[in-house]
């Protein structure tokens, strides 16, 4: 698997991303686009008769209409004003447009009033040439509707506005402008600052360095830090609690200030009045806690005639409450301080950034975890992380093909084993199995593949490798003692298989393949094949799914062309068709349950629990995520699903009963990965905010910061006390997990 | 910024009737490519790239010079297209024609004289089935994947031309991604 950074975007090496690229423009597009601008020819325009252009301006063409009205605009005979105030009220915004830059080419004679009601035209281009024309005009016009402007629906023309206050240096008013520091459009935000550093640049200077100090804080943009400290609801406490507990000793400190600052407002808007007109001596009980300054005094009188008296035991509550919140903040400080070890749970045991290629492996006895890297065509780089030392041993993964074109490296379950295979140019195929802890090369052996056929497969118990190849050859191997096991021969493989599986035993293999001449289960021992009778239109099975007792294996298969689709059990042993499930979607996933017992489908719209005795679907589990691709995970005791609805809320649902058992909302964050803890009683979330959030019961969850992009992959340690995840970016980390 | 940018931008902020052509003529192109896949019928990708330009000059003349000459050209261009594609789109009269594939599509004229015929009949049925798939994502995907591999912007680029943080757009691009392998996949599994 090759990296690909940020900037060298390419979808494949054949060229295709350009092949819009020469879907050539047409060549009318400059013409039109000038000729409606009124730009096609502007050395004619000041020539033209006013008579002819003042025709011109009922003409049934836009384009025509735009020339009058520019060319009149350049003549600049007031006789033409009140044809081009008509023109305000063309149909074609263009026409419009030229109108307000015609009418702002007239100066002190120019109707301010027909100006000022552009400034409410339908159109947003209109609007904004409005504005930017009263702003040419200087003293003339105030400044109102430009204020107004920045309210308006288009973000486009609330740029323009701000833009334009800018321009006027201190006569800018500072509030309107500090407000769009928080538009929610990039551009009107950067407006805001460009404006606010032509007229007020000392104001904007104390905003950024405010304005950093609650991003920090809050963990997100500038505009949500502004409205949680505003709006301190008991969602957002909850939140805190949760970053305060994972983001260790400069978070603490920060929410010990945030809450400092709470308490001051608190102090300032509700408490201090009620005890101006209600108690002499409370102003000085609070005094203690928080010393207010002038401004405060002065917000204290305002508001002191407006508060009625029932508030007084609300605001001491709150108060309260904000002490409280205050003084645990506090004991976490100096719970931190004192008990470093117990904020390991932000702190990664690793932190590695690099190329990394796929999941972080675990081992099966969670000592170790290995990773791919910096793939190249002269092989891969493997990572293992000793989690008793810590260390990190660097092994280079080389391929051993002169003319080396592609490879592909996979891992054994065990994650200790792993085979790498390569294809050189003439189609020669080379197979190396490594034990990654001891890094001993166990064997090697090459055969031959026109079609560029890659795949290996691993047994479930990791000791056994299965090697087929286009010609029918099914090679078994011993990693253990690195001897070949068995060699059977089975009908060429014209097309690619979809999957292989071994069963527990390893005595035989299912394999998945493309019609039914290659979905058979082949009897290792003996060599003997067992061919499934046809099914589905073309007798394709798209997925196939061993159980895990071996027994029995479940297909799918489209049937003919209407998107409708077929589940059909067998039997491992006789070929037996045991259930069928018919759908009227095509499936995308298709798995067993631990026990055997039942099998689990979806599509991008629900997911199915199917009972295999019944032959009943006893579970739907419809998902609401707008999105193409559903996330979900069934629990490793096949006893709970995790299924994400819209965004970032996942649900946990009973998968024999059907009963939702919880709800988790993830704040603000797409979530992209569930993953179940081994005992299938913890789930791990993974979201485009970078973090990792472990949710047990209804308790408040753990959250894992990694400070990068979105989480796409988690692994849990098999002894279920480690996690690994990785980014977009090719990043990975390991936490602990109290 | 791009040096040729830079200067473009000087010379709008100082005549900008007299340079806008040039702007056409730089970008035309490109924003009509990326209209087309937006779109689909080259009739309607004409018509937002002819609007595009119309409001970028209204929008050209309305800033004050220090912000032309601030501004990042290419994305700022990508941002109108989107708006306008989004706008149309949400008007009731707007009807969505079918992405059009068809041999003489526009979209399909690619010629590579390094492939042999087969070679080219291969390429050509994989291209068309791709943009078909890429036409069938859904539209935030369908913009995200196009502006990074067609367009080649860079996630923070699309980020601030979309108003979306980094990470949403590098989710949607994976997901994007993720989806046409699937349904490359399916595709090729079920013609076999």
């Amino acid at each position: 698997m090759e990296h690909k950074g940020d900037e060298q975007p390419s979808l494949n090496d054949t060229g295709q991303q350009h092949s819009l690229e020469q879907s050539t423009v047409p060549a009318s597009l400059l013409p039109s686009v000038l000729s409606r601008l009124g730009l096609e020819d502007m050395t004619s325009l000041p020539l033209t008769g006013v008579d002819t252009q003042l025709a011109a301006l009922k003409d049934d063409e836009i384009a025509v209409r735009v020339a009058a009205v520019r060319s009149l605009g350049e003549h600049g005979e007031t006789s033409t004003l009140g044809p081009l105030v008509a023109a305000l009220h063309d149909s074609a915004w263009e026409v419009r447009a030229a109108a307000v830059w015609a009418l702002g080419k007239f100066g002190e004679q120019a109707p301010l009033e027909a100006l000022m009601r552009a400034t409410d035209d339908a159109d947003g281009s209109v609007r904004a040439a409005a504005l930017r024309t009263l702003e040419l005009m200087g003293d003339r016009v105030t400044i109102e509707p430009l204020v107004r402007a920045l309210g308006d629906s288009d973000w486009q023309v609330r740029e323009i506005a701000t833009l334009t206050l800018g321009q006027l240096g201190e006569q800018a008013p500072l509030e309107p402008l500090l407000a769009r520091l928080n538009d929610e459009h990039t551009a009107v935000r950067e407006a805001a600052r460009m404006a606010l550093e032509q007229s007020h640049p000392e104001a904007l200077s104390a905003i950024s360095i405010d304005s950093i100090g609650i991003a920090q804080e809050s963990g997100s943009n500038t505009a949500s830090g502004v409205r949680e400290q505003e709006q301190p609801g008991p969602a957002v406490e909850v939140e805190s609690q949760a970053r305060v507990l994972s983001n260790g000793d400069s978070i603490l400190i920060q929410f010990t200030a945030h809450v400092r600052t709470l308490l001051s407002r608190v102090v300032r808007d509700v408490v201090v009045p009620l005890a101006d007109t209600q108690s002499p001596s409370a102003d000085e009980e609070v005094s203690d806690v928080i010393v207010s300054g002038p401004g405060e005094v002065g917000a204290r009188r305002q508001s002191a005639q407006t508060k009625p008296r029932r508030l007084r035991p609300i605001a001491e509550g709150v108060l309260a409450a904000l002490i409280v919140a205050g003084l645990v903040a506090s004991w976490l400080v100096i719970q931190q301080r004192l008990h470093p070890s117990q904020g390991a749970a932000s702190t990664p045991l690793l932190a590695y950034h690099g190329h990394v290629d796929g999941p972080a492996v675990w081992s099966s006895d969670s000592k170790y975890v290995s990773i791919l890297t910096d793939s190249s065509p002269a092989g891969e780089t493997v990572l293992v992380w000793n989690r008793a030392t810590g260390q990190v041993t660097k092994h280079m993964l080389h391929t051993l093909l002169a003319q080396s074109e592609e490879h592909q490296a996979v891992f054994a379950p065990d994650g200790k084993h792993l085979a790498f295979v390569e294809i050189d140019t003439h189609h020669k195929v080379a197979v190396q199995v490594w034990d990654v802890i001891a890094w001993r090369r166990i064997l090697t052996t090459s055969l031959s593949s026109p079609n560029g056929y890659l795949n290996v497969y691993w047994s479930p118990d990791s000791t056994r490798l299965v090697i087929p190849n286009e010609d029918g050859t099914i090679q078994v191997w011993n990693v253990v003692t690195g001897h070949e096991l068995a060699t059977c021969h089975v009908p060429p493989l014209d097309s690619l298989p979809v999957n292989i599986y071994m069963s527990p035993d390893g005595h035989s293999v299912l394999f998945g393949g493309l019609g039914p001449q290659h979905t058979y289960v082949l009897d290792l021992t003996a060599c003997k094949l067992l061919t499934l009778p046809p099914v589905g239109a073309d007798g394709n099975h798209i997925h196939i799914a061993l159980s895990p007792q071996g027994n029995r294996f479940a297909t799918t298969s489209p049937l003919s062309a209407t998107d409708e689709s077929m589940v059909q059990v067998w039997d491992a042993r006789t070929g037996r068709n045991l259930a069928n499930f018919h759908f009227t979607t095509l499936l995308s996933d298709l798995g067993w349950t631990a026990d055997g017992t039942r099998i689990v489908t979806s599509d991008n719209k629900e997911v199915d629990i199917l009972d295999v005795a019944t032959q009943r679907i006893v579970l739907k589990v419809v998902l609401t995520r707008i999105d193409l691709l559903p996330v979900w995970a069934l629990s490793p005791d096949g006893g709970r699903i995790a299924s994400v609805s819209g965004a970032d809320t996942v649900q946990i649902w009973d998968a024999v009963t059907g009963r939702k058992l919880n709800v988790y909302q993830s704040p603000g964050n797409s979530v992209e990965v569930v993953a179940w803890s081994p005992d299938s009683r913890t789930l791990a979330t993974g979201s485009t905010d970078g973090t990792v959030r472990v949710w047990k019961g209804d308790t408040v969850p753990e959250t894992y910061h990694s400070g990068s992009s979105a989480i796409l992959t988690i692994a849990w340690s098999p002894d279920g006390k480690s996690i690994a995840a990785g980014d977009l970016d090719g990043n990975m980390w390991v936490w602990k997990v109290n | 910024m791009d040096q040729d940018d830079g200067d473009l931008l000087s010379l709008l902020a100082t005549d900008l009737d007299r340079h806008f052509r040039q702007l056409v003529l730089l970008y035309q192109q490109r924003l009509y490519s990326f209209a087309l896949r937006l779109e689909g019928s080259p009739q309607d990708a004409e018509d937002i790239v002819q609007e595009t330009f119309l409001r970028t000059y209204h929008a050209l003349k309305s800033y004050p010079g220090l912000k032309v000459r601030a501004l990042r050209l290419r994305q700022w261009l990508y941002t109108i297209t989107l708006n306008i594609f989004r706008n149309r789109q949400r008007k009731p009269e707007h009807q969505s024609i079918p992405l059009d594939i068809s041999e003489d599509s526009p979209l399909l004229e690619i010629e590579d004289p390094s492939l042999g015929p087969d070679e080219e009949a291969y390429w050509h049925e994989w291209r068309r089935e791709l943009e078909m798939q890429l036409a069938s994502l859904a539209e935030r995907y369908r913009v995200a994947v196009t502006l990074y591999y067609f367009e080649d912007l860079s996630y923070v680029e699309i980020a601030e031309l979309l108003n979306q943080p980094v990470g949403t757009v590098k989710a949607h691009v994976h997901r994007a991604l993720r989806q046409l392998h699937k349904a490359l996949e399916t595709q090729t599994n079920g013609v076999s």
